[in-house]
């Protein structure tokens, strides 16, 4: 096993950072220790078919017996807990599945994740990202579920953020203290109200939602696809490769955006299908890094070794390609997740998304007409969206600075 | 294999290019939903007129009978000599629809790529020569508020300050005084914050990518033998470490600057009101004008085809260790 | 050390800031070349002899390193007092490098006579077609056959001998009073490195330049060397005229370096110190410095070599390094290094930081028995193979 001679992560011969030798790596540990189980199942596997089946069976349910009807309705004392779970919704639940899974890998080798931390560690802005998108992950996700989505409430239009006054001929009708004929904001809305009364608070975090949804499903079936097609090309070469990158490449020239942009408008911007288009026509690059990625990895003597021992040309790829690319996936993936938020609130701000979605950019839009009287409607949510993609940026610079320090500038 | 067999292979690489993405076109819009057809059908069968005639009278009218291949053969032939379509929604044809809107798109964007192209790889060249001083930080820290910052937004929030508040520039854009006096103080005040918004992203994403390919040359041993020959920093930088920087740098300057400026520039004359091709694009898709919709994306889509083209040509004459034949 | 040498160091200190905290990679390096004559600096990989070749003229990165202390006086001019303008002024012009990879060592991007007319004109004042003709003569000089065609090739279209030559050649371009020529013939191949390294004392009885030769090759060094240093972690540990080192070698490391040439001198188990013969090209930075702390006291104790001394005693750890001192021909009366003797004496400046070279020391821990004789335990030392002198 390749893994097995090198120094610990933590050990003291770590003296020079360059060297490739001195540092263990993830996949050189644990995928194959996986390997090594052979037909027999391991917890986790266990663990994920029982996962999927109740997945299944949920969906199954929704679409067969619940059709049109709330997918869960609780009703406790005076509150109702009620949730009608959407395509995107199924999406987005397969989507945390699959990463709860992939982390798996990280929480069997703790050694090995707090050496990949420590390195991590280094970057503060990027540890402070972190704790902003898990703040933002855990509102978007359980927070939504339990805010009262945002309604329109035409009265309490145009309130200020609180701590903020305004000229009190703004609002609709002041639902805070009034001093000095100027309208303070409250606590009721404490980011402000919409031209509509929408409280901004909750615009926020359901937009969050929104964001996430987009960024995390589309990112992972860009990630599916660009490693089926990077790994498919690298390991076959030949006519298969050249085929499958010349197609890269003409994908990689139609600008993303107006791509996005012809597609939205002749299929419909609903999430749904914005998601499905960024997912599946914004993994070029992605392949790109693991073809290449890829190619190197085909060259190292455990593949070889293992073809030699009679591997099936997709048992190697997937069993021992795949895993030893995941740093560059990894990386590349955490970077692709903000270019698709920034594409998601652009097409929401000119009016291509759902309109019914409480999307960022949607907001923003609305804002618009109201800059010189109303400024915070187009200003929060923006700074939500802006504070989003730098933590993304900054967290994926931080990750490839830890998992991937061949990389400078990923493409 | 020499220089010219390289360029004309690039060259014909870039005719099948446009001649898939043509045709990948004409079947998205084949499949699509034709959200006019509807409205006519509609319309007709509100009259008390028949649905499937008028349909058939839309189908007439929009060349949309005969056989696909047919079709397909006469949206190729159309595009190709310059027939774009009509526009219905501004009773004009597509390309002169276009031509009258692209000036006031390169009135802001030309300045902005230049602009970002100097500034981006001369701070990036600097950062790499300074690499872990403080003004590399200064400058690492700004690029990546530069990249993540939504251009969209931004252009409002400079708006809401340099405008509304301090009103240093006009809140409108004045199409009139940019059509007749494009050289003027004022179009100029006007033209400011579209630049500064369009550039800032621009020359954050250059400035990464100067940085990072500069970063592999500031070590090498022939800027050690530049140096040691005699050569100043500032020899050193403009002569030694940017031409082979802008070897990759000009596939990322294409690539990525391009990508960059071109979508970028549509958010902001949405924000800042310019009617280039960006807004024309975006009255298309409200008044579900396909052709003009089809016409204002190709615009870009061809741009970028042909920036790919002499990008792979840069690189065949800027770096002479490149293997023709590989390509 | 006269005054009037062409080159003078003087108690050069180097630092490099690493991840590891600062690394001194030269210390209190001193030695001197004259006009004519070339010097060797020797060490295994990470004795930092790269460092100093890449201080004289300040071409060392800054940072990560800097230089912390000592003098640099070249022709009487302190170059360390210099601007980078007017140390740009003295570089190529005066002083010239070679540096060791010629693999890298040429801008890929433009022609080798481009890259040539550079160096021409950054010192010289002539217009382009003349120092194009220059450049062919130069080319023609360095023993490039077809100059006058070879002038438009780029860099990757050469072998790797031709491009060192066309290295040198940039580096004679502007006439130099010293070649500091940093492991010019390591990286090519054997029959290729003697043709290199005899263009090299052909241009310098030509020229009559100096050269600090950069070498870990001890082959070289008896071939070209008048003098030689020996530097080990950063310190010199021998110097004096290369009779004097090859044949009465007295540092303990100076002999395993010895030792370590393949069919000469006699093995010994204790010291089996080769120097690094595969010293990648990365030899200049701290990475491969050795990585002594200049902050921890332990290490800065006694003597740098005792860990790996055969000879080491009680007197090496205490105190700091050794300072240098003379080694007299007999190898008895220990003198301080700077009185130095009477010219023509190969012993004449031969100094070594070794305490059993102090004045109350005992040479002959080193030398075994009797020092007069040539048959010491640890063998003779002879230059070319010849019998010695």
């Amino acid at each position: 096993m390749p893994g097995d001679e090198r120094s610990g992560p933590g050990g003291g011969d770590v003296t020079d950072p360059t060297s490739d030798r001195s540092r263990e790596r993830f996949e050189d540990v644990d995928w194959e220790t996986i390997d090594a189980d052979g037909r027999r199942v391991s917890t986790t596997q266990l663990l994920a078919l029982v996962a999927g089946g109740l997945y299944a069976l949920a969906l199954a349910y929704d679409v067969l017996l619940a059709a049109g009807d709330p997918t869960v309705e609780v009703v406790v004392a005076e509150s109702r807990f009620l949730w009608d779970a959407t395509g995107v919704d199924w999406l987005f639940v397969a989507t945390l599945l699959v990463l709860g899974f992939a982390a798996v890998p990280l929480a069997r080798n703790r050694r090995l994740t707090a050496y990949y931390w420590q390195r991590f560690r280094r970057h503060r802005l990027a540890v402070l990202s972190l704790v902003y998108l898990v703040v933002i992950f855990l509102l978007g996700t359980v927070g939504t579920l339990f805010i009262d989505p945002p309604t329109l409430h035409v009265a309490a239009g145009y309130q200020p953020p609180v701590f903020l006054s305004v000229d009190v001929s703004i609002p609709t009708q002041c639902l805070g203290p009034v001093v000095d004929g100027r309208c303070q904001g409250t606590w009721r809305y404490p980011l402000g109200t919409t031209g509509s009364g929408k409280g901004l608070l909750a615009l926020a975090i359901f937009g969050m939602r929104v964001s996430l949804q987009v960024g995390l499903i589309a990112t992972l079936i860009s990630v599916t696809v660009a490693t089926a097609v990077g790994a498919t090309a690298a390991y076959a070469g030949g006519w298969v490769d050249e085929v499958l990158m010349r197609y890269v490449d003409v994908q990689q020239t139609f600008p993303t955006f107006f791509l996005f942009l012809f597609l939205a408008y002749l299929y419909g911007g609903s999430l749904f299908v914005l998601i499905v288009i960024f997912g599946l026509t914004g993994w070029g690059g992605i392949a790109r890094i693991v073809r290449s990625e890829a190619l190197q990895r085909r060259e190292e003597t455990y593949v070889q070794a293992a073809q030699s021992a009679g591997a099936s040309g997709a048992s190697v790829v997937w069993r021992h390609i795949v895993p030893n690319v995941s740093n560059s996936i990894v990386t590349a993936a955490t970077l692709n997740v903000p270019v698709l938020i920034l594409s998601e609130a652009a097409l929401s701000f000119i009016g291509l998304g759902d309109v019914m979605l409480p999307s960022w950019g949607q907001t923003i839009a609305a804002g618009r007409g109201d800059l010189a009287t109303a400024w915070w409607i187009s200003t929060i949510p923006g700074l939500f969206l802006f504070a989003t993609i730098l933590a993304f940026n900054f967290l994926g610079d931080a990750l490839r600075d830890a998992l991937d320090p061949r990389q400078e500038v990923g493409r | 294999m020499g220089l010219k067999w390289y360029t004309a292979r690039r060259v014909a690489w870039a005719g099948v290019v446009a001649f898939v993405i043509l045709t990948v076109t004409f079947v998205l819009l084949e499949h699509a939903p034709d959200a006019q057809l509807a409205r006519v059908q509609f319309q007709a069968a509100a009259s008390g007129r028949s649905a499937e005639a008028a349909a058939e009278a839309y189908a007439r009218r929009r060349g949309l009978q005969g056989p696909l291949w047919e079709r397909y053969l006469e949206y190729l032939g159309n595009l190709a000599s310059g027939d774009w379509g009509w526009s219905d929604s501004r009773s004009q044809p597509v390309v002169t629809a276009i031509l009258t809107a692209l000036p006031y798109s390169l009135l802001y964007t030309i300045p902005a790529v230049l602009l970002s192209t100097v500034l981006g790889i001369g701070i990036g060249l600097y950062s790499a020569f300074n690499q872990y001083t403080k003004t590399d930080y200064a400058a690492t820290f700004v690029a990546f508020f530069g990249v993540s910052i939504p251009n969209f937004w931004f252009g409002i929030v400079l708006l809401l300050v340099f405008a509304v508040r301090l009103g240093w520039v006009p809140v409108l854009f004045d199409a009139e005084l940019a059509r007749t006096r494009p050289l003027s103080l004022a179009n100029a005040r006007q033209l400011a914050l579209p630049v500064f918004v369009l550039a800032t992203s621009a020359i954050a994403s250059t400035m990464r990518y100067a940085r990072a390919e500069a970063l592999e040359y500031v070590r090498a041993a022939f800027v050690k033998t530049a140096r040691a020959k005699g050569a100043s920093d500032w020899r050193i930088i403009t002569r030694h470490v940017l031409r082979p920087t802008l070897v990759p740098l000009s596939t990322i300057l294409v690539g990525d600057l391009l990508g960059v400026i071109l979508s970028a520039s549509y958010l902001v004359e949405v924000v800042f009101g310019i009617p280039g091709l960006g807004r024309l694009s975006l009255d298309a898709i409200r008044r579900q004008d396909t052709a003009l919709v089809l016409g204002t994306t190709l615009v870009p889509v061809f741009v970028a085809v042909v920036g790919n083209l002499l990008q792979d040509l840069a690189y065949g004459w800027l770096d002479p260790r490149i293997d023709y034949g590989d390509r | 050390m006269s005054d009037e040498s062409l080159l003078r160091v003087d108690d050069l200190t180097v630092e490099f800031r690493t991840d590891q905290g600062v690394v001194r990679a030269v210390d209190g390096v001193s030695f001197d070349v004259e006009r004519g004559e070339t010097v060797c600096l020797v060490g295994e990989s990470g004795s930092g002899k790269t460092v100093v070749g890449e201080s004289i003229t300040r071409v060392l990165r800054e940072p990560p390193g800097e230089i912390r202390g000592g003098t640099v006086h070249f022709d009487g001019q302190d170059l360390r007092s210099l601007s980078e303008a007017q140390l740009g002024a003295v570089r190529g012009d005066r002083i010239a490098h070679v540096f060791q990879n010629p693999q890298d060592s040429l801008n890929p991007v433009y022609t080798v006579g481009w890259q040539l007319i550079e160096a021409v004109q950054l010192h010289a004042d002539v217009s382009k077609r003349e120092a194009r003709a220059r450049a062919i003569d130069f080319l023609d000089r360095v023993g490039i056959p077809d100059p006058a065609s070879r002038v438009d090739d780029y860099p990757h279209e050469l072998s790797g001998g031709m491009k060192q030559r066309v290295a040198i050649a940039m580096a004679l371009a502007g006439d130099p009073d010293l070649l500091i020529a940093d492991e010019p013939t390591t990286a090519l191949d054997v029959t290729i490195q003697s043709r290199v390294l005899g263009l090299l004392e052909e241009i310098q009885s030509e020229f009559g330049m100096g050269i600090l030769l950069v070498t870990h090759d001890l082959g070289v060094v008896a071939d070209v060397a008048d003098r030689v240093v020996v530097l080990y972690q950063g310190r010199v540990m021998e110097r004096g005229d290369v009779y004097a080192i090859f044949d009465r070698p007295a540092h303990p490391y100076t002999r395993s370096l010895l030792d370590s040439i393949p069919g000469r001198g006699a093995p010994r188990a204790s010291a089996a110190t080769a120097t690094d013969s595969a010293s990648g090209p990365a030899d200049s930075g701290a990475n491969n410095s050795t990585l002594t702390d200049s902050n921890s006291a332990e290490q800065s104790a006694g003597c740098c070599f005792r860990d790996r001394c055969p000879y080491a005693v009680e007197a090496c750890r205490r105190g700091g390094h050794p300072p240098l001192y003379h080694v007299s021909g007999s190898g008895n009366a220990a003198t301080p290094a700077e009185a130095a003797t009477a010219d023509g004496d190969p012993d004449r400046e031969h100094a070594v930081s070794c305490v059993h070279f102090a004045p109350d020391g005992d040479p002959t821990v080193v030398y075994g028995t009797a020092v007069d004789s040539d048959a010491t335990a640890g063998g003779s030392y002879s230059r070319d193979g010849s019998e010695p002198q």
